[in-house]
């Protein structure tokens, strides 16, 4: 018992050897490995590295105009060139082909714009046709008004007359020859007025042959070669068709102020007893000013309108008249049916006029007709009506002719609105029209592009370079057509080349203009001693900022690919350590430090976490505030430790 | 069936006196959530009372293998007090066997206020001697060393008063009868004292292993550093968290001296009652 009690004990404690050992094992396996270091002074070196490539500061680029073929390329990409080498030429035969074609193409342009300026001319001249056109139409409105107005007028009061006898001669013997009298005196008037019409058309339509005649005689010169007609002879021609379309003229407006005039004297001394609706007067206000004096004679007869109604009219129809004179002496001679056709239709409207009139007239001189007639009827057959029944029926007639005055004048306003509205549309501005100057600059490029062709015509085809250079681009080939823009580009040696690199934002902190700089190349000597030129936003990209740094002539080519490196140092701080002592947490820095404690395994080292303030850092050290003293700074670990862990110096 | 009926009964309160026993076992196999329910209103100050059971929800061994393999500091202790207990225990055989086989068999003046002075040295507690031994120790030298705690318990009485009455028990005639044929005094000790005297001896040594392996009181007054700790000590170390470990180890700690107990029981037994004869 007592044996077997000591091996039990002997082999507890053989296993508890072992795993004394295990544990042990297993203990070093699971801890920390750290490096340490001590905080020292230092100063943090910013060095800056960004690569980039090489371009020349100035560029030249080499152009022909586009489309000529490449004969021969006489340089490549990287080649040194001097000035008035030769860099590319191109084939003749088909520059000519393009001079020729270029000639072809000015003297199209050439017709096209002398067509294009014609028609623009005749454009122009129907515009001022049409717009005479709306004037006379809008003057033989304001007549038809005015003639319809006046018509209905005078029939009222012609109405008003008769009333006024019949009044005044019922009580009396000799009424029944008083009332005879009047009607006989209003009867030859009307025939005297019809005469009249008549013969002012007859003259008109005289007028117009002659008008045609002369056209005709004009167009048969013109044929015939023989237009040596002395300038004084056709100057004489054209007064005489003047004098004769203003008779013409003064003529119809001679017959409109008889009647309007009779018409007037009547209305001075009717005017208490009939006031005209002053609502007619108010559309004619919102015609043209310029039209307003002619539209008053439509609403206020009584008020002048025998000269104010006829002296505007005239002043526009002799206007007009002249316009349409004025193409038959001026403008080159016209197809005689044209020409017929034209004059006729011109002066359409003075005949619709007079016939207007005539009728008009007809119609007065016929009812003045019935009237005599009835009454002669009346007093023959014995059976007179009663004086009260006759009174009845006049008044009766006289609202009648009341109300057709009304029409009539509201007719002729809205016609006279139309004709204005017209005469509006037809004096409406037009749009610009450029396309004469536009042909003439399009000419001038021709021309120009057509020197250019001759020159190079002249060089044989020889693009030559400008500058003494380096050739960094070339956009041409070898039996390609040139392109629409740089055919050579090259660089000019005389301004030397610079080195453009992109930093980060973070890294132009520490980069600015003045500061020392270096620059090397693989396979070239480094470049000491250079300095920063510019430091500006990034043109490529936004984030980015770009980093010029003139280069020595001779030195790096356009094209390399080359790397700038710049350093700054900082004042000397008194506590750094390495940047991979840093950790972060929520945006605050720690280090750790090593700290020695008391344990039954002995002294152990353990990770004691410590706040710190980072005054400045780069890539591999970092300046912190105030001091750590003798502290061993955890550097490196191959675990993860955090506050408290046990660790072990690695050797 | 009387005698069946007597060990029932007295079956009982024996298992009443295993139940410590019983428990750490169950709590060495405890998982730590388990061990939170059931101790954590005293372990962690929470409300409500603590709670065992004799056999656990989930059983499981990691507490084991953390101790075996994630413990060091455990092993550390432990060989401590493996040094502490062995160097006590051979001072006393170095010193403890001679000083009582003086006292028994040789006749000397101031003999009776010699052992006398050892049985009041033996009836002092610690306490009484802890202000002294410090001094001692210091002036010595010994504060925070093995041999502070081992020397004063190598020269301790209580072992020397134990063999004393094993060697007081030899007849003097074997002793005078090894004389006459020549036997010197070292022939007869070794001859003839420490055979006839073994049963005192490892009564003693068994019931010295079982003071000085649970010795706390003196490792914690003279050892400052922890690594010279024994495993008395590792107890009140551990927290909440590791109270698993905290069974195992006790587990651990109760083998040895079980073994030894098992081992020395029918000497330790002699030895009791040795002491409890009156001379």
């Amino acid at each position: 018992m007592r044996k077997k009690m000591a091996g039990m004990l002997a082999g507890f404690l053989a296993l508890m050897l072992a795993f004394t050992l295990l544990s042990r094992a297993a203990d070093a396996v699971t801890i920390a490995r750290v490096s340490v270091q001590r905080a020292q002074q230092g100063r943090i070196v910013h060095r800056v590295s960004a690569s980039g490539t090489v371009t020349p500061n100035r560029e030249q680029a080499v152009s022909v105009l586009a489309g000529q073929t490449v004969k021969t390329i006489f340089v490549e990409e990287g080649q040194q060139v001097s000035a008035g080498e030769v860099l590319f030429c191109i084939d003749t035969g088909n520059l000519q082909e393009q001079i020729l074609e270029k000639k072809r193409e000015l003297q199209i342009a050439d017709l096209q714009a002398k067509d294009r300026k014609s028609g623009i001319e005749a454009q122009a001249q129907k515009d001022a046709i049409n717009k005479n056109r709306a004037a006379e139409d809008y003057n033989a409105a304001a007549g038809r008004g005015n003639t319809a107005v006046g018509r209905a007028w005078q029939e009222l009061q012609a109405a008003r007359k008769k009333l006024k006898l019949l009044e005044s001669g019922a009580g009396s013997a000799d009424a029944g020859d008083s009332v005879l009298g009047v009607l006989q005196e209003a009867c030859r008037e009307k025939q005297l007025e019809y005469e009249q019409a008549l013969a002012h058309k007859k003259e008109l339509e005289k007028l117009i042959d002659e008008e045609v005649e002369r056209a005709l005689g004009q167009y048969g010169e013109s044929v015939s070669g023989q237009s040596g007609e002395s300038a004084s002879a056709r100057a004489d021609e054209n007064a005489r068709t003047e004098t004769a379309m203003l008779v013409i003229r003064e003529r119809a407006a001679h017959l409109l102020a008889i009647e309007t005039e009779t018409a007037s004297a009547e209305a001075q001394t009717e005017t208490t007893e009939l006031q005209l609706p002053e609502t007619l007067a108010a559309p004619e206000q919102t015609q043209q000013p310029q039209e307003s004096e002619t539209a008053n004679t439509a609403t206020e007869p009584e008020a002048e309108s025998s000269e104010a109604m006829p002296e505007p009219a005239q002043t526009e129809a002799q206007a007009d008249q002249e316009l349409i004179l004025g193409d038959g002496t001026e403008a080159p001679a016209e197809d005689p049916y044209l020409a017929e056709q034209r004059i006729r239709l011109e002066n359409q409207p003075l005949l619709e006029e007079a016939d207007r009139l005539i009728l008009a007239k007809k119609q007065e001189k016929e009812e003045a007709d019935a009237a005599l007639s009835e009454y002669l009827a009346a007093s023959a057959s014995g059976a007179q009506a009663d004086a009260q029944e006759m009174l009845g029926q006049i008044e009766a007639e006289i609202r009648v002719k009341e109300q057709a005055y009304e029409d009539a004048l509201t007719a002729a306003n809205d016609s006279l609105r139309a004709a204005g509205r017209a005469l509006e549309d037809a004096g409406a501005p037009k749009g610009s029209d450029s396309t004469v100057e536009i042909d003439e600059l399009t000419r001038e490029q021709q021309e120009l592009q057509l020197e250019k062709l001759e020159a190079l015509l002249g060089e044989n085809g020889e693009v030559r370079s400008p500058i003494d250079g380096l050739v960094t681009k070339l956009n041409i080939s070898t039996g390609e057509r040139t392109p629409d823009g740089t055919a050579v580009l090259l660089s000019d040696k005389a301004a030397g080349n610079k080195i453009v690199v992109q930093v980060t934002e973070e890294q132009s902190r520490y980069i600015a203009h003045g500061d020392e700089a270096g620059v090397y190349a693989e396979g070239k000597e480094k470049l000491q001693g250079l300095a920063v030129d510019s430091v500006r936003a990034g043109t490529e990209d936004a984030a980015m900022l770009d980093v010029t740094v003139q280069l020595p002539a001779d030195t790096l080519e356009a094209g390399m690919y080359a790397t700038v490196e710049t350093e700054r140092r900082s004042d000397i701080y008194d506590c750094c350590v390495p940047v991979q002592a840093l950790n972060e947490e929520s945006g605050k820095y720690f280090v750790y430090i090593l700290a020695e404690s008391s344990s039954v395994l002995g002294t152990e080292l353990t990770a004691q976490r410590k706040d710190v303030t980072v005054l400045d850092k780069n890539e591999s050290l970092a300046a912190l505030e105030g001091s750590l003293g003798d502290s061993r700074v955890i550097v490196a670990s191959d675990r993860l430790i955090s506050q408290g862990s046990r660790v072990r110096l690695e050797e | 069936m009387k005698q069946k009926i007597t060990g029932l009964l007295l079956l009982m309160p024996a298992m009443l006196c295993c139940s410590p026993i019983i428990f750490l076992i169950a709590g060495s196999l405890m998982d730590a959530g388990e061990l939170r329910t059931c101790l954590g209103p005293v372990l962690t100050g929470g409300e409500g009372y603590v709670s065992w059971h004799m056999l656990p929800v989930f059983p499981t061994l990691q507490n084991y293998v953390e101790l075996s393999l994630d413990t060091p500091q455990f092993f550390v202790m432990f060989w401590n007090s493996v040094k502490l207990t062995a160097g006590v225990l051979l001072g006393q055989m170095v010193v403890g066997v001679p000083a009582a086989w003086g006292l028994a068999r040789f006749s000397f003046p101031l003999k009776k206020v010699f052992y006398t002075l050892y049985v009041l040295l033996m009836m002092m507690p610690f306490q009484v001697r802890m202000l002294s031994d410090y001094l001692v120790l210091d002036g010595l030298h010994l504060l925070d060393t093995h041999a502070g705690i081992i020397l004063p318990a190598a020269f301790s009485t209580f072992p020397v008063f134990l063999m004393y009455r094993f060697f007081t028990g030899i007849p003097e005639a074997v002793l005078e009868a090894a004389r006459i044929d020549g036997a010197g005094h070292v022939r007869i000790f070794f001859s003839i004292g420490l055979p006839l005297g073994a049963g005192g001896i490892v009564s003693a040594l068994v019931l010295d292993f079982l003071e000085y392996w649970n010795l706390i009181e003196q490792p914690l007054t003279f050892l400052k550093d922890k690594t010279l700790w024994p495993l008395s000590l590792f107890l009140p170390n551990i927290s909440m968290q590791k109270a698993g470990i905290a069974f195992v180890s006790s587990l651990a700690a109760l083998v040895p001296a079980m073994l030894i107990f098992l081992g020395g029981q029918e000497y330790l037994e002699q030895g009791i009652a040795s002491a409890a004869v009156k001379e």
